[in-house]
């Protein structure tokens, strides 16, 4: 699985600006907007904010998945994007996130399986304290591809 | 995390296969989650019961998917490995075998992620002869049993009719 392939240099954002949690993921939706994967991004942002309403994806360490499936979206795609300052997304460890990965896909079964791979990948990559400060340093999205394609 | 425990509804006492219905032999009282069940959790809760799967149900127990041990395993087994019959040639999996629950946050994975929506449902008048159809046809592993509002009254599994269907005796009501 090589984790570019469902991403792309225009939805990736290094300089992202330290809005609230809502604003970070609206831009985020907004970018991935352009993509043929999401049909209607205003109802792909409502279930992306509908299910960071359950349970934060900012699973601590500076780090947000915030995702969903969603009948907006057609194919498995995210979005990258590094704040330039902390945002809090009522993360478990209460730290402030600056790396946010936004996942969609659509919600029939078997892209659901490639989306849960991907989560699981992504959120292997970033467990690793190394990855995170690598992506917190890159200084171009060809650096963010090298390091997305570092996980098999 | 809401959760309720099984309690095995006691049997009908009918024998032979023939109009057997659903409503005698599945189990009444489910183990179930809610949507915001993660899956370490609903892993726990397999296992604990030893049971193959849950269903997810609302707070009014409307039901909205199930959560069987295949969801669970997909997240972690590479979907392109679905691809090949025989796995011979892959001697070496450490890679992927790296990324297990271990290093990887549980609470990403609610139930809302991973479950199954608009699973195959009966009702309890349903005959178990369809039931068992619809087990082996679809290969499932159970299957939810709901009402006229799609509220959950149950759930029959492969071992529920096999026992039907060979007239075992019924289990005692736990």
């Amino acid at each position: 699985m090589k984790l570019s392939s469902f991403t792309d240099k225009k939805y990736i954002d290094l300089r992202a600006p330290a809005a609230g949690k809502t604003d970070v993921i609206a831009s985020m939706v907004k970018l991935l907007g352009g993509s043929r994967q999401v049909r209607d991004a205003d109802a792909f942002l409502q279930d992306v904010l509908a299910r960071e309403e359950l349970v934060t994806t900012g699973v601590g360490y500076g780090v947000a998945f915030p995702h969903a499936k969603s009948d907006a979206v057609s194919g498995v795609v995210f979005a990258f994007a590094r704040t330039v300052e902390g945002v809090d997304f009522g993360a478990l460890d209460g730290s402030p996130v600056r790396l946010v990965f936004l996942i969609g896909a659509p919600k029939v079964q078997e892209p659901s399986r490639v989306y849960l791979n991907l989560m699981a990948r992504l959120s292997f990559l970033m467990k690793d304290e190394g990855n995170r400060a690598n992506l917190l340093s890159a200084e171009s999205t060809q650096e963010v591809f090298s390091l997305l394609d570092s996980v098999k | 995390m809401r959760v309720t425990l099984p309690r095995r509804r006691p049997r009908g006492g009918t024998s032979g296969s023939t109009g057997l219905k659903v409503r005698e032999y599945m189990t009444s009282d489910v183990v179930t989650v809610g949507r915001t069940a993660n899956v370490a959790q609903i892993a726990s809760l397999l296992r604990e019961h030893r049971i193959t799967g849950v269903p997810v149900v609302d707070d009014e127990r409307r039901l909205l998917g199930i959560v069987t041990h295949e969801e669970l395993i997909n997240i972690f087994v590479p979907h392109y490995l679905s691809m090949f019959d025989d796995l011979a040639f892959l001697d070496d999996l450490s890679g992927i075998e790296a990324q297990t629950m271990a290093e990887i946050e549980p609470s990403l994975f609610l139930a809302e992620d991973v479950m199954v929506e608009g699973p195959v449902t009966v009702r309890p008048e349903t005959s178990i002869l369809k039931v068992a159809a619809l087990l082996t046809n679809k290969k499932l592993v159970l299957i939810p049993v709901v009402d006229d509002g799609n509220r959950l009254v149950g759930v029959i599994n492969r071992s529920d009719v096999s026992c039907a269907l060979a007239g075992a005796t019924p289990k005692e009501p736990e």
